[in-house]
């Protein structure tokens, strides 16, 4: 009898609680919080293992924690040295791109600048270039004795040396790459504030006598400050996690920043033994440089309260004359898109049509061999087939499920307001704290030594991991705009909390998540620096073997493989803009 | 009625063929259903080698290994040359990563989870400990091997040892694949007579003076010289010495190892380096506008030719590939360029090997790591050859 009495205690505590645990308000929140801990959160913390380990050790081993792996890290490398340049190559890559693209979102939204509606596809043209292309073409352009450029420069205005003018491996030079690969997606988060932001103020500047140019100076910069300074924040971040760039120009530059030391502490060489630490140990560096950069952030965003940009009433901001200098602005981002897509782009394809690269000058033209063999090798390559899959499944892959979980978590978050979906929004909001080398190095300590690494799916969630914030952001304002009445009514007609996501809310917002899934796809597609970190044998991205053809020398086939690369890129997003368009007026 | 007896007749006479069909078989099967007089003569047991190359024909026919910068022409021609010997192709697959350098490390980060990432892997000594002290090797099918490939054993005498952790000796796990030599690579459309008649045998100091000046490239990992202090008369200080007035002589550093010294090479961004010969007379065989020279010493990786415990596919393959490599394989593509050793037995089988000896050079000129305590060194070696090229180039 007592024990039957105890058995239905226990029942009638456990029944509460587990029907506490299934009402939607608590359930989904907790599934939300889950999947992000296993992108967001598990990763970091096996970093932070792994940073503790003995040498020799992987993360899972038994043994014991030390901090040696610190020691052995900054011990045998100029740390500062290597910081240093880490700030000044995001800072100087920061602070020319931000200028740029400010100016052009300007133009863009706030002038009769000619084009300016067609922007918005021009501007995806350079993002969805690889930053490899751009830096692959000006190295062989601005390489100080050999570049074409430099040549004809030396032969234009009669200089008597063999070296120069410019240099592409320096520091000058791995800014000028970088700066021009950060201006598309720094003016489209510019253009976005700009949008957003009630002219009154600038009007009212307008009316007081204040010049276009005082207006601009003392009304819309420090109006902007909250957004620019976000912007700038974000991209210093960006450029953090840089890799590819720095591998390809940094070398021969003799400058090494914290991405290539992570890289070369996760590939090192066999004589220097297995010591995971090391990478680990760096990569808290650039998770620490991460978290302060956030904290700037999250106080900008504060601060952008008091500035109250965003009003609620309708407002159509008003558009400045330019007169004449209207196609000086549009001549100006020409001249960008002709720096950053046409002239490295054109070396490129003349690259991929010879057997040897040599420059294009008059003493080397008899020398020259052309070839369409390139192409020939690429097509008739049987392996081309299948790392041109890998790299289709890991980007479509990526920004399918990317949008699809960061739907949920937005939707999470607007339907269900309480703690744990503060939660779900921080753990959401995280990875931009994590400059991308850090979370694919947290995915390779998680699954070296285990059957998962180096398959597919691996690569499609270190991609997840790093595209969550912004998906989030994108999917977040966009839910915000769908009332909750309409969930409302379904439930009250009977229909489950998830199917209401399913049919209603994801249906509304497929405009928004169709322009996020293509930008996740198209910066998936383009990026090499997680197929570089992550990629085995079977999961070959076709960045890989770019890198692989660049590194042993063999720019035509590297070149022929990007050019294929970017004209599918292109297609992509060309075809894509065109469809979001069609179906947004539809 | 008429059908159904045409169906009856039908499965009797179907029923009668399948009777004799298996009565037949069954006589095939049972000798001794035969006349002892005409019973068939024993087939004679397969060879080992017999059973391995059985064993391979029978598989999926893929070996993966390292093959980074390798050009399709030579992937092609290596399962060329293996398809002509056994009749069966040969699938090779690429593993990203450094051959020699990064590849062993995966072997050894996978194998210590019990898992493989390449069939087969060609590496050199230097580069081996990270998995053959971790008792993370395999030893190939030798008596199979020997059988079919009888300049086997020269290879693996000719190679130098040591014992792993177990105290078991290398060369009953690999053997010798190349004497990967790094000798002097140039543009010759940028040196003149002269300058190519004083390269043989020549001192690698001339590269520091101001004939060479802002001519020089070299690996940006030190390629070649983290052997230098093993020569006669070097040592660490004349190591960092010598790579610092390269560095204050306008050199200038390129990633990719050899195949990025010949590409700057190639496209002018230097006329002369240091970078391996395979590398080099492969880009001669495809017209590119190379020269090689050998210099007073030539520092090589010894190359060597062995099997991970863990493979991906299947073993029969793979072992056949540690000969294959070396041998058919080596020899069948010096047209396309290729390493060499120095063995007299097989000196005639590489264009290289009389360059070499041309330029009044022999083994006592090929430097190296011979012992594991020298192994050791040499990372000491590569860091300090860095630094002070790095140091010799911002002095500028």
């Amino acid at each position: 009898m007592a024990q039957i009495e105890t058995t239905a205690r226990m029942e009638s505590t456990r029944t509460p609680m587990w029907s506490k645990l299934t009402r939607p308000q608590i359930f989904f929140p907790v599934l939300a919080i889950a999947l992000l801990s296993f992108f967001v959160l598990l990763p970091l913390v096996v970093m932070v293992l792994a940073s503790l380990r003995p040498i020799g050790t992987s993360v899972f081993e038994a043994g014991p924690f030390t901090l040696d792996g610190y020691s052995r890290a900054y011990d045998n490398l100029d740390m500062i040295k290597v910081l240093k340049n880490t700030l000044i190559f995001s800072t100087g890559a920061v602070g020319f791109g931000l200028p740029l693209a400010f100016m052009f979102a300007y133009f863009t939204e706030r002038t009769d600048m000619p084009l300016r509606n067609a922007m918005y596809s021009l501007m995806f043209i350079p993002m969805s270039i690889p930053v490899f292309a751009t830096a692959l073409g000006w190295v062989l352009l601005l390489g100080p004795r050999a570049g074409t450029l430099n040549q004809y420069l030396r032969i234009l205005f009669g200089l008597d040396t063999n070296q120069g003018p410019f240099n592409i491996f320096s520091m000058e030079g791995l800014i000028f790459v970088q700066a021009l690969g950060l201006v598309p997606s720094m003016w489209l988060f510019l253009v976005s504030v700009l949008r957003n932001m009630d002219p009154s103020l600038e009007e009212a500047g307008g009316v007081s006598g204040a010049s276009k140019f005082t207006v601009l100076r003392k009304v819309t910069l420090p109006l902007m400050r909250p957004g620019i300074g976000a912007v700038l924040i974000f991209f210093f971040i960006v450029s953090v996690e840089s890799l590819e760039l720095a591998l390809a120009i940094g070398p021969t530059a003799g400058i090494q920043v914290l991405s290539t030391t992570i890289f070369y502490a996760i590939n090192p060489e066999a004589t220097g033994g297995i010591d995971y630490a090391i990478p680990a140990a760096f990569g808290m560096i650039g998770l620490g440089m991460g978290i302060i950069g956030i904290a700037f952030y999250m106080y900008l965003i504060r601060q952008s309260s008091k500035y109250a940009v965003v009003t609620g009433k309708g407002f159509r901001p008003k558009i400045v004359r330019l007169g004449k200098w209207r196609w000086v602005a549009i001549g100006l981002i020409f001249l960008y898109m002709t720096i950053k897509v046409v002239i490295p782009m054109t070396i490129l394809v003349l690259t991929s049509f010879l057997k040897f690269y040599m420059p294009p000058v008059p003493q080397v033209w008899d020398s020259m061999m052309w070839t369409l063999a390139n192409y020939e090798d690429l097509l008739s390559y049987r392996f081309f087939g299948r790392y041109f899959l890998n790299t289709i499944y890991v980007a479509l892959g990526a920004a399918t499920l990317t949008m699809i979980l960061v739907s949920f978590f937005s939707w999470v978050v607007v339907r269900f307001p309480g703690k744990l979906t503060k939660m779900v929004n921080v753990l959401a909001f995280m990875p931009l704290a994590i400059p991308g080398v850090i979370s694919s190095l947290a995915f390779f300590l998680m699954f070296i030594g285990t059957p998962f690494y180096g398959i597919l799916p691996i690569l499609v969630a270190a991609f997840v991991a790093r595209y969550i914030a912004f998906g989030t952001r994108v999917m977040h304002s966009a839910q915000l705009q769908i009332h909750k009445e309409l969930g409302e009514a379904a439930m009250v007609s009977g229909v489950g909390s998830l199917r209401t996501f399913w049919y209603i809310d994801l249906r509304l917002l497929i405009p928004a998540f169709m322009n996020g899934w293509l930008w996740v796809l198209t910066h998936a597609a383009k990026d090499f620096s997680v197929g570089l970190i992550l990629a085995s044998a079977s999961s070959m991205m076709v960045g890989n073997v770019i890198f692989g053809l660049f590194s042993g020398g063999d720019f035509p086939s590297s070149a022929a493989m990007m050019t294929v690369l970017v004209a599918f890129n292109l297609s992509i997003v060309l075809a894509g803009r065109r469809w979001i368009t069609k179906a947004v007026r539809g | 009625m008429k059908n159904l007896r045409m169906l009856f007749f039908g499965m009797v006479g179907l029923a009668v063929i399948l009777l004799v069909a298996a009565c037949g078989a069954d006589a095939t099967a049972t000798p001794t259903a035969k006349p002892a007089a005409v019973a068939p003569a024993p087939t004679p047991t397969p060879s080992a080698f017999e059973q391995l190359v059985a064993e391979a024909r029978a598989s999926d026919h893929v070996v993966r290994m390292a093959m980074e910068g390798v050009p399709r022409e030579l992937v092609e021609r290596y399962e060329k040359i293996w398809e002509d010997k056994f009749g069966f192709p040969l699938i090779l697959e690429n593993e990203p990563g450094h051959t020699k350098r990064e590849v062993p490390v995966k072997v050894a980060e996978a194998g210590a989870a019990g898992r493989g990432v390449v069939d087969y892997l060609i590496s050199d000594i230097g580069n081996l400990p990270v998995t053959y002290d971790a008792n993370l090797m395999r030893k190939p099918n030798w008596d199979a091997l020997n059988e079919g490939f009888p300049i086997l054993a020269d290879l693996r005498a000719n190679m130098p040892s040591w014992d792993n952790s177990l105290g078991e000796p290398l060369t009953d796990y690999c053997i010798s694949e190349n004497v990967a030599g790094w000798s002097f690579a140039y543009n010759t459309n940028n040196l003149t007579d002269e300058e190519v008649a004083g390269l043989a045998g020549a001192s690698y100091d001339i590269l520091t003076t101001p004939e060479w000046k802002d001519r020089v490239v070299w690996d940006a990992r030190a390629l070649g010289l983290y052997m230098f202090p093993f020569a006669p008369g070097w040592d660490q200080a004349r190591l960092e010495d010598f790579a610092e007035r390269l560095g204050a002589n306008g050199l200038k550093l390129f990633p990719g190892g050899s195949n990025g010294v010949i590409q700057a090479l190639i496209q002018g961004e230097g006329d002369i380096g240091v970078a391996s010969v395979s590398v080099a007379s492969r880009n001669i065989a495809q017209g590119a506008p190379i020269g090689v020279a050998f210099p007073e010493f030539v520092s090589t990786s010894w190359g060597v030719s062995c099997l991970p415990k863990f493979g991906v596919n299947n073993e029969a393959m793979a072992d056949l590939m540690v000969a294959m490599y070396p041998i058919d394989m080596f020899y069948g593509s010096q047209d396309l360029g290729g390493s060499f050793r120095i063995f007299s037995e097989e000196a005639d089988k590489f264009p290289m090997a009389g360059l070499f000896a041309a330029a009044g050079l022999t083994s006592k000129n090929l430097i190296t790591a011979r012992s594991p305590d020298e192994v050791a060194l040499t990372g000491g070696y590569r860091a300090a050859a860095i630094a002070a090229m790095q140091k010799g180039i911002e002095s500028q």
